[in-house]
């Protein structure tokens, strides 16, 4: 009996200990307090938008958490937002892992006059006071730049994306406005899906560059397939320097993908800005918390916010870059 | 006198329980004290919601490892669910009534699938289940193309978003089937043949007990609770997802485990695993209101999980040596007795 009753004792102790060691002591914090959630949590990409969202209440002198699932499941992150509601934070940005499925608890947010926004993934269909994140046919039309840029009118583009996505349709639209734009010559060959599967990536664009031997620059329109188009180059003996060069446009900010810039091996890479996107929420709903003499006309009640959404822009990083460095250099949380 | 609150205390499930109340208990009136925010309306009504849909897959859940299986599979049963349903109101056109029954019709013929393998094949039933697990979220994935099916009536919404007397439809779901569940595993005799089957295959096969039978019955009430627990979060969330409930099934497990549950079979109860899922929604809740690093979460879960069955595994042990014990006094006591 002995045992067991400290057994018990033991088990009290180590809630106690896990979640009293680790707590803050904000229990007579007057600072305000502001929630982020997101899905994956742990990811690279979303530390980002974390350290900025975490920089940018620092100079506002509140405080800030992180919620949501490690893993891609939405309605845990519903579950989040309504927790962090309940809880009586000043304002919630999210980003939603699946657009309909956070409706109901943004709405629900809002309508217990607690700001709300999303960033990076949107769910539309909302009433969320705004969209922080990469407008996604300006980022396209910036790639379609730089490809003008680097190569004129004599490039002959392939394109590898899941088709039926909205964001990937809009990214490719605006590539395809600024290449018509900037060189009138230049043409897009082709299209081919590569499920978005980097493992798929590969033979369907090597299968896409021995089709078509023309093509001298792969746009990815996602973050996935970079590597894959890259092994594609290298399948057909395309990847060196030279004029038979395959240039590889990525989407991607992963450590791989930029170190891959520096050393040369991608052309480019179309680096969206999460960190931005958190300190660019953390002012929104700072804003939104803190109404002035006159109240928003969308949101009564709630300060000034746009509302549009607004776009944090992309960066075409090429080698040589600074901005390869400080992003090959993880956020402190 | 002094015997039977003495036996009483000694009682594994009873230690467990108190236990569990205990700690609950305490984390809960703890974190009000040093944070101040726990105790409010709104938080209790998140607290409550945040761990129903695994609460109602952690009842079926408790017969299934009452019986000495095991059932991984409804994390997907309950995303299947949620397609099925949604695809068959927004896209099929039927109606709410219609569309619920063939959900819940489709999720227990998966039940029945699982325990059909599991008894002509004889194949463990974390294989089995696991296999169903993998097979089904391939099959959310396909059907969905990777999207959410949304655009419900507001009276299938109100089956997750809804109130009966203040209280929210899932909650009250859980706690009338937690309630039938509970009296039926208690009183009724087809459920105490669970215990049998647990605590022995083959001695309730040698008794007369249709375990293929009930096995089957076990497996298909765990995957139509899991379908039920699917259908009111499509209403909750307005959007069926196939990465809905996403290793929900861990959660329903550990609630059991938790519970008091014997995770080799022969006990367990439905009061328990109310227990347990009370105690893992508050632990969660404790996280949040303390602003602590929500990925500590699945640590003390964890731990939780590791203590509670060390616990229950070690009381029962000390409970068999002592039937050991008596049983060798009788013997003992008879052998003199035969001897004079």
């Amino acid at each position: 009996m002995k045992t067991s009753r400290l057994a018990f004792v033991a088990l009290a102790a180590t809630i106690g200990l896990a979640v009293g060691a680790s707590a803050p002591s904000n229990a007579a914090d007057p600072k305000e307090h502001y929630g982020m959630v997101v899905f994956l949590k742990g990811s690279e990409f979303f530390n980002w938008a974390y350290a900025g969202f975490q920089d940018e209440a620092a100079t506002l002198g509140a405080t800030t958490e992180l919620q949501g699932p490690a893993d891609w499941d939405a309605s845990a992150e519903a579950r989040a937002v309504d927790q962090l509601v309940a809880k009586g934070v000043k304002g919630v940005a999210v980003t939603a892992g699946d657009a309909d499925t956070l409706t109901a608890s943004i709405d629900a947010g809002l309508k217990a006059k607690v700001p709300v926004l999303t960033f990076d993934s949107d769910s539309p269909k909302s009433h969320r006071l705004l969209f922080v994140g990469t407008n996604n046919y300006n980022a396209g039309y910036q790639a379609g730049l730089a490809v003008a840029k680097l190569l004129g009118d004599k490039a002959r583009v392939g394109i590898s994306r899941i088709p039926g996505l909205d964001s990937i349709n809009h990214r490719v639209a605006g590539f395809t406005d600024a290449l018509k734009k900037m060189a009138p010559g230049a043409q897009i060959v082709t299209e081919v899906n590569d499920e978005g599967d980097l493992q798929k990536a590969e033979p369907v664009n090597t299968a896409m560059l021995q089709a078509h031997p023309e093509i001298n620059v792969i746009f990815c329109g996602h973050g996935n397939p970079a590597t894959g188009a890259l092994a594609a180059t290298r399948n057909v003996g395309r990847d060196k320097d030279g004029p038979n060069k395959v240039y590889v446009v990525a989407w991607a900010i992963d450590v791989p993908i930029l170190q891959g810039v520096e050393n040369g091996d991608y052309g480019m890479t179309v680096a969206q800005n999460p960190y931005m996107m958190g300190v660019q929420s953390m002012l929104e709903l700072w804003s939104a918390a803190h109404p002035t003499q006159f109240d928003s006309m969308s949101n009564p009640g709630l300060g000034q916010v746009p509302t549009s959404d607004l776009d944090t822009g992309v960066k075409i990083l090429v080698k040589g870059d600074p901005a390869i460095k400080a992003l090959m250099t993880p956020p402190k949380l | 006198m002094h015997v039977a609150p003495r036996r009483l205390f000694e009682n594994v499930i009873v230690v467990q329980y108190i236990g569990l109340v205990c700690v609950t208990l305490l984390t809960l009136f703890g974190f009000q004290a040093a944070f101040g925010n726990v105790l409010t309306r709104a938080n209790l009504e998140v607290l409550a919601m945040n761990m129903v849909f695994e609460g109602i897959m952690a009842l079926g859940m408790t017969f299934v490892i009452i019986t000495g299986g095991i059932d991984i599979s409804v994390a997907s049963v309950f995303a299947f669910s949620e397609i099925l349903v949604a695809k068959l109101m927004v896209q099929a056109g039927f109606a709410i009534v219609p569309a619920i029954l063939v959900t819940l019709v489709a999720a227990a013929a998966i039940g029945a699938l699982n325990g059909v393998l599991i008894v002509l094949f004889r194949v463990h039933p974390l294989i089995i289940t696991m296999g169903t697990l993998l097979t089904l979220r391939g099959v959310n994935l396909a059907i969905t193309d990777g999207h959410s099916v949304s655009g419900f009536s507001d009276a299938f919404l109100f089956l997750g978003q809804g109130k009966i007397l203040g209280i929210n439809v899932p909650i009250l779901f859980f706690a009338g089937a937690a309630l039938v569940l509970g009296v039926l595993l208690g009183q009724h005799r087809f459920f105490r043949q669970l215990y049998f089957i647990g605590g022995g295959e083959r001695a309730a096969r040698l008794s007369g007990v249709n375990v293929s039978r009930v096995k089957i019955i076990i497996y298909m009430l765990s995957a139509s609770l899991a379908g039920c627990a699917g259908i009111m979060a499509a209403a909750k969330y307005g959007a069926a997802h196939w990465a809905h409930g996403n290793l929900a099934e861990l959660k329903a497990i550990a609630a059991v485990a938790i519970g008091g549950a014997n995770i080799n079979g022969g006990s367990g109860t439905i009061g328990g695993t109310v227990l347990g899922v009370i105690f893992l929604a508050v632990v969660h809740n404790a996280f949040v209101t303390s602003a602590v690093n929500t990925f500590w979460y699945d640590v003390v879960s964890g731990m939780m999980l590791l203590i509670a069955v060390l616990l229950s595994r070690f009381i029962a042990l000390r409970n068999a040596r002592a039937l050991l014990g008596l049983k060798q006094s009788k013997m003992d006591q008879l052998s003199a007795t035969s001897k004079t």
